[in-house]
């Protein structure tokens, strides 16, 4: 990654630059605040480790400068000075500093503080790299509206639910629910390699059509799992993929693509499972009106230990009052998620995209409801 | 610093220079070397900013020296700019004279220091 080092002293130029170079970071230095601001101009710069005293410009000026424009993505600056007490500190974060760095430094409080920054930076980018995914999922989703957002905030509660209760509770924490919260929206993004043809079609599927269908999985798992590849760090995909893989799998191990049985579904797929079934249920679609939360209810129950998950289903039976507050508060509700809807070219085949040797239907999922 | 002798307890540390750079001889020494540099050029055109008495500057300057002093581990000087430093800002003129030549003396001692230490030999040492 690059730094940018905004630092007229030449000696603390060159052992930041030494240090950080053996840091493996990439290394540019402006020599005052005004080359530097020119520099991140150049938008090749995120972390920047400013001077507080410069002539030109100064460290607090140049963090002002920076807040002032509009960049294509944060810049994370340290300030790093020998003015010490709350009164600088306050000027620094006013200006809009981050991060602090006294002088002398010490390069192992320097590489962890560097630290701090790339990983404020890379929550940035995995919350804009689950928004374009998400719009671009939501693009191919016949579905309108909140859709989304029910089905993310169903999966958030869910899951406080089961982090506050029963056997569950070790495995879910906050930042579980979290990252629940944010990957649930990516459940069909594999939907997007769906000819329309099959994806729109306003009846029940034919086998051979359903067999296309349940490809959105496999399509939406690889997809997300070559992001993850390259972003091994990244746990958040690798959640989007475990629920883009399994949320249409069963409890009893009926469901597809892979037919998995009971905690060999990830738990995200399982939560995801119950949320997408209780949306697709309680909404209308143009081959059928929407049930009534308590036929979803119903429906769920009867579900527990064949399709879902008992645990998963029991939350829902604590939390059912909490999910019909939810549908009624985003029913016609505008989606943060809403866009140009893309269509497939018309010569798009129905032949499987992905061959997998995947199990016959469940009744609840062949059409017959028109759920898929 | 030392109250009865009014001296900085400890002129420059070698040892604390090497672990800045990753105890590296060979960086420590590029650095101190560019630090002599520009401490000389620094001190050239502090004295030249005092003549005219541009106390910006030299308080500028002043302060350039101290962190960079800091960062090599020349903590003589780091105390003599840092008192330099505020002496300018807080426009002390009656302190100015002594200060400065407080300052030249620990960039003498500094020296002295440096010429005797070899950074090489201590990293051996480890």
């Amino acid at each position: 990654m690059r730094v940018l080092i905004a630092e007229d002293d030449a000696v603390t130029a060159e052992l930041l630059e030494a240090t950080l170079q053996e840091f493996g970071y990439r290394v540019t230095i402006a020599r005052d605040g005004r080359e530097a601001f020119h520099a991140i101009r150049s938008g090749k710069y995120r972390l920047v480790i400013s001077d507080w005293e410069m002539p030109e410009m100064s460290g607090p000026e140049l963090c002002r400068r920076i807040r002032q424009r509009r960049w294509s993505g944060y810049v994370y600056v340290i300030l790093l000075t020998s003015h010490s007490g709350v009164e600088s500190i306050v000027e620094g974060l006013d200006a809009g500093a981050d991060d602090f760095l006294t002088k002398p430094f010490d390069p192992h409080e320097l590489r962890v503080r560097l630290s701090v920054g790339q990983r404020i930076l890379g929550l940035e980018s995995r919350d804009l790299t689950i928004f374009a995914l998400a719009k671009l999922a939501e693009s191919r989703d016949p579905e309108t509206g909140a859709y989304l957002e029910r089905i993310r905030e169903y999966c958030r509660l869910l899951a406080e639910e089961l982090g506050r209760t029963g056997t569950l509770a070790e495995e879910i924490d906050g930042g579980y629910v979290e990252l629940l919260y944010l990957t649930a929206p990516l459940h069909d993004i594999g939907k997007v390699g769906i000819p329309d043809r099959v994806l729109l079609k306003p009846a029940r599927l034919t086998s051979q059509e359903f067999a296309v269908m349940k490809q959105h999985t496999l399509i939406g798992a690889r997809t997300l799992e070559a992001v993850a590849s390259i972003n091994p760090e990244a746990q958040y995909l690798r959640m989007a993929r475990d629920i883009a893989l399994t949320h249409h799998e069963r409890y009893d191990g009926t469901g597809y693509p892979d037919g998995l049985r009971g905690e060999q579904i990830p738990l995200c797929g399982r939560i995801t499972a119950l949320a997408d079934v209780y949306d697709a249920l309680t909404s209308r679609r143009v081959y059928k009106p929407a049930f009534s939360h308590a036929t979803a209810v119903q429906v769920l129950r009867e579900g527990r230990g064949t399709q879902f998950d008992p645990r998963v289903v029991d939350a829902f039976l604590e939390l059912q009052d909490d999910f019909e507050l939810i549908r009624a508060r985003f029913e016609n509700a505008p989606s943060m998620f809403d866009g140009v809807r893309l269509q497939t070219p018309d010569a798009c085949s129905d032949a499987p995209l992905v061959s997998a040797d995947l199990r016959d239907p469940h009744p609840l999922f062949d059409g017959s409801l028109g759920i898929s | 610093m030392n109250a009865m002798t009014d001296q900085p307890s400890c002129t420059f540390d070698p040892w604390e220079l090497l672990g800045r750079c990753l105890g590296k001889p060979e960086l420590a020494a590029r650095v101190l070397q560019r630090f002599e540099r520009q401490l000389a050029e620094d001190l050239l055109r502090l004295e030249a900013a005092i003549g005219v008495q541009d106390y910006a500057t030299a308080g500028g300057l002043a302060h350039r020296i101290k962190g960079a002093a800091a960062n090599v581990a020349a903590h003589g000087i780091h105390e003599q700019a840092g008192q330099l430093e505020t002496v300018l800002r807080m426009r002390m003129d009656e302190q100015l004279s002594a200060t400065w030549q407080s300052l030249l003396a620990e960039r003498d001692r500094f020296e002295e220091s440096v010429q005797s230490t070899s950074l090489l030999s201590l990293q051996a040492a480890r």
